[in-house]
């Protein structure tokens, strides 16, 4: 009887071990982050910008990839376009209302391996007070050890949305609809 | 330039012709029923400008809070509409049913600030005194738009002179949107004036009072909570019909004047304290 019970919880116990090393936990590194825009101006050219602050996690799953999953936050107001004005202006109820809708937020739903490296991301993206579903693709960049021997893995994505469907659409004719977001993220292993 | 006219003036002409209309639709009544009238072409005029300027109706309730704007607009409206002289609502039911709605305005407006920034206590202790201060501007302008002493224009002028030192401090301190809306009211407002002077007789103004004091309230506390209206510019704005209505004697046209002055005082704080432009961008 003793024998069984020793068994069971030898059993757990190893089964415990296997899934904690197969699901890694990152915490997104917001200074080696980077989370870029492209918005048309006019339709005569493209204005780049950024958000300069992001926290989140992503937890990766080498051996079972659709058990991963990508949650973060991007605070409004660290939008950065190099205008103060103009910042300004993207942070007030014109755009953003960074007050009512200080944060920017993606969930995951669904994650699938499409290749080596390569993740197709299904979730949730708050915008303005608005949530709609988004698929990305995600690339796997690398992954190795860091300056202080902490443990790294990154990669990137870009997508587009249209800001109208986030009851994002003041001045349509100086400010395009669609807009290019740019993310490359990188995580330190927990 | 071009490009922002053609932003900014669709919204400007269907306010235009929304209140024109309806305020061509009230010279043609007895004078004693026109208030009704020009609240219709306040309310209705914001309205129509409102949607142009943002390009669609918003849902109900919305999920920008600044877009409220609208619908207490039109309950602005309607509340005016039973102030009239030949189907008078008790004045104790009015002011209690401009109260509720007052409330509830605040409410929706700021529901965010209890989910993030104010404890239970502090949200009550806003709602309290921002209350008092919309139904100080609505006692004013009630006051004033019921002393006009003959000269019946001077209440939508100040109620233009007011909307136009709304709408420069509001776009000097980041919201070309709610500055644009506070403009859309005042082409109401300066329609309306013009609709008075030329028909030459009393439009009972006091029916104005609800729909001009929802959207100049709005529209301060939409500037102070949501852009970076200065809160001295905000203040001055509220106080711009009370400080007018103590002045007003003895000359109507005084009251106008005074609200003209408070309002670019106004103005002139929220441009002080405005982030320099660096070119056009």
């Amino acid at each position: 009887m003793i024998n069984r019970y020793a068994t069971l919880l030898l059993c757990g116990l190893f089964h415990s071990a296997a899934t904690a090393h197969a699901a890694d936990v990152y915490k997104i590194d917001p200074v080696h982050t980077s989370i870029g825009f492209k918005i048309g101006h006019l339709g005569v050219s493209n204005i780049y910008g950024r958000f300069n602050d992001v926290f989140g996690t992503v937890t990766f799953d080498k051996e079972a990839p659709a058990k991963s999953a990508v949650e973060f936050s991007i605070p409004v107001e660290s939008v950065d376009t190099h205008v103060e004005k103009r910042d300004q202006h993207l942070k007030s109820p014109d755009f953003f209302n960074a007050k009512q809708f200080p944060l920017m937020t993606f969930k995951s739903t669904a994650v699938k391996q499409k290749a080596a490296d390569l993740y197709e991301i299904t979730g949730d993206f708050t915008l303005h007070g608005v949530t709609k579903p988004i698929t990305v693709d995600f690339k796997k960049i690398g992954e190795g050890k860091g300056m202080q021997n902490e443990f790294r893995a990154g990669g990137e994505t870009q997508f587009t949305i249209k800001r109208s469907d986030f009851g994002m659409d003041f001045m349509p004719k100086a400010v395009s609809d669609e807009v290019t977001v740019m993310i490359a993220i990188e995580g330190i292993k927990q | 330039m071009w490009m922002l006219l053609s932003q900014l003036l669709p919204a400007f002409l269907a306010t235009a012709a929304i209140a024109g209309l309806l305020l061509c639709a009230g010279s043609r009544v007895r004078a004693d029923t026109r208030g009704g009238w020009g609240a219709a072409a306040l309310g209705a005029g914001y309205a129509a400008g409102h949607v142009m300027a943002i390009g669609r109706w918003p849902s109900f309730p919305p999920v920008d809070a600044t877009q409220w704007l609208i619908y207490f607009s039109l309950a602005g409206l309607a509340i005016g509409l039973l102030d009239k002289p030949s189907f008078r609502i008790a004045r104790s039911i009015r002011i209690g049913l401009f109260t509720l709605v007052s409330a509830g305005f605040l409410a929706a407006l700021l529901r965010f600030k209890f989910s993030s920034g104010w404890t239970p206590a502090q949200g009550v202790a806003w709602i309290a005194a921002l209350l008092f201060v919309i139904l100080l501007v609505a006692s004013s302008l009630h006051r004033l738009a019921g002393g006009t002493a003959g000269r019946p224009e001077t209440f939508p002028l100040l109620l233009t002179a007011v909307g136009a030192g709304t709408a420069v401090a509001i776009m000097f301190s980041g919201s070309l949107l709610l500055g644009q809306l506070a403009m859309i009211f005042t082409t109401g407002t300066a329609l309306l004036c013009l609709a008075i002077w030329w028909t030459g007789t009393s439009w009972n103004e006091t029916a104005l009072v609800p729909v001009a004091t929802l959207i100049f309230s709005g529209l301060w506390i939409c500037g102070y909570f949501f852009a970076d209206l200065p809160a001295a510019s905000a203040l001055l704005l509220a106080l711009s019909a009370p400080v007018a209505l103590i002045a007003r004697r003895p000359n109507p046209w005084i009251a106008p004047a005074v609200a003209a002055l408070i309002a670019s005082i106004a103005a002139g704080i929220a441009i002080q304290g405005a982030v320099p432009m660096e070119g056009a961008y």
